[in-house]
């Protein structure tokens, strides 16, 4: 008779660390890769699913992504963030890239409720971990000026994409983002100062 | 202000812009050549990057294709894929050495995983073969030989099939033609006794069957697990 595997002792095994996970695909662990696979695929096709709209792109994106860390897993330095964090911008890169390339004009006009998907993120960054004080610098800029920020960092829009999905100029649109962008820095940069 | 104020505070929202992704591909590519050369505008991405870390958290997670995996797999190894049962049950000697290397290897992890002394069996249990899933959302079953001889079947994270339906472990020596029933996986765990583990090299596969097996004998369902193994020779 052998002892059972305890919930909570494979959950603990599961959570094995994901840094460390990368260090091992350093030294070429195919079961580090697989694990990491397994664990952060889903995130990552989601993140790459909702700024392309394009199921196959995303799947592409995220091929490349893990290649990239398969590759290049020496590189990843744990003093620039999480793996985690890592791989999303990576990702999240690419997608940019790729839309950039691209074009996604058809994407917009299929995806009348884009904004809805902005708020939908949003909701979700409530709940998650270290978000208050992104949200409520975001919360307090004009909303103009959040609706711009937002739909560039979720959905990718460049600042001509801005300019028709706002119908504003583009200069405006360009004066928008900035100061934005400025107003959110000087608000974080003072809830996060010692 | 100072002009070098200013200078910071243009190179500061240039910087935001890019970390959003605002430019078309030119400005990006040349936005980037002047981030390799300016180590103060790589930080001040760097910068933009740690204040908006937490939007990457807001993205919902999405399960990618199925095939996805075995498609990495083949870029990131060289391999055929290992997950993919063969379509001729003869196994091609490189997809076998191939999904041998990779259970090893993965083996050895698992080693690392199930090194702990909660999660080992009593017995002395040594990892020999990984089971990949078909499916990435599915744990990894890991095979382990314990001190009498027999193979542990153990999955890392929860399984449990669905209602009326069971998993049934099956053997399929290289060169064989009809898998040999193993017996049933409960809760994610079986044993096989030693006697009944086929000598020489060939694969073990899990399909998805009735509640107590497959009542023909050979696999009815579809195949959602597989792995190399290799038995005693």
């Amino acid at each position: 008779m052998t002892p059972g595997i305890r919930k909570d002792d494979r959950v603990a095994a599961l959570d094995d660390d994901l840094d460390s996970l990368v260090q091992r695909c350093s030294l070429a662990d195919k079961a580090a890769f697989r694990m990491i696979y397994e664990r952060e695929s889903a995130y990552l096709y989601g993140i790459a699913l909702r700024m392309t709209r394009q199921p196959a792109l995303a799947a592409d994106l995220v091929h490349d992504t893990f290649l990239q860390l398969w590759r290049n897993a020496a590189r990843y330095d744990s003093r620039h963030g999480t793996a985690r964090v890592w791989l999303a911008t990576l990702v999240r890169y690419r997608a940019i890239d790729a839309l950039r390339r691209t074009g996604r004009e058809e994407h917009l006009t299929e995806s009348p409720d884009i904004a809805d998907d902005a708020d939908d993120a949003l909701t979700r960054l409530e709940e998650s971990d270290g978000a208050r004080d992104l949200l409520a610098c975001l919360t307090g800029l004009e909303p103009i000026q959040q609706r711009a920020v937002r739909l560039a960092f979720f959905d990718g829009l460049s600042h001509g994409q801005l300019a028709d999905r706002l119908q504003a100029p583009l200069g405006t649109v360009k004066s928008w983002v900035r100061r934005g962008l400025l107003s959110l820095r000087r608000c974080l940069d003072e809830r996060t100062a010692p | 202000m100072s002009d070098d104020s200013e200078f910071a505070h243009d190179r500061d929202a240039r910087a935001g812009e890019y970390v959003l992704g605002l430019g078309d591909a030119m400005e990006r590519l040349a936005f980037e050549r002047e981030m390799a050369r300016d180590a103060a505008l790589a930080a001040a991405v760097a910068e933009w990057e740690r204040r908006l870390r937490p939007w990457l958290n807001a993205f919902r997670p999405m399960s990618p294709p199925q095939a996805l995996w075995e498609r990495l797999s083949r870029s990131a190894f060289g391999l055929e894929s290992v997950t993919a049962i063969p379509a001729h049950p003869k196994a091609s000697g490189r997809l076998l050495a191939g999904a041998i290397g990779f259970a090893l290897a993965a083996g050895i992890a698992f080693a690392v995983v199930l090194g702990q002394p909660s999660l080992l069996p009593s017995t002395t249990a040594l990892p020999v073969a990984a089971l990949l899933p078909k499916s990435a959302a599915a744990p990894v079953l890991v095979v382990l030989r314990d001190n009498q001889g027999g193979l542990l079947i153990r999955s890392i994270g929860a399984l449990n099939a669905p209602a009326g339906k069971g998993y049934e472990l099956w053997s399929l020596p290289a060169g064989a033609t009809r898998p040999v029933a193993l017996g049933m996986l409960v809760d994610g765990k079986a044993r096989v006794q030693a006697n009944a583990i086929p000598a020489g090299r060939g694969l073990i596969l899990v399909s998805l069957e009735a509640s107590g097996g497959s009542p023909t004998g050979l696999p009815q369902g579809p195949v959602l697990w597989s792995g190399a193994f290799a038995g005693a020779s």
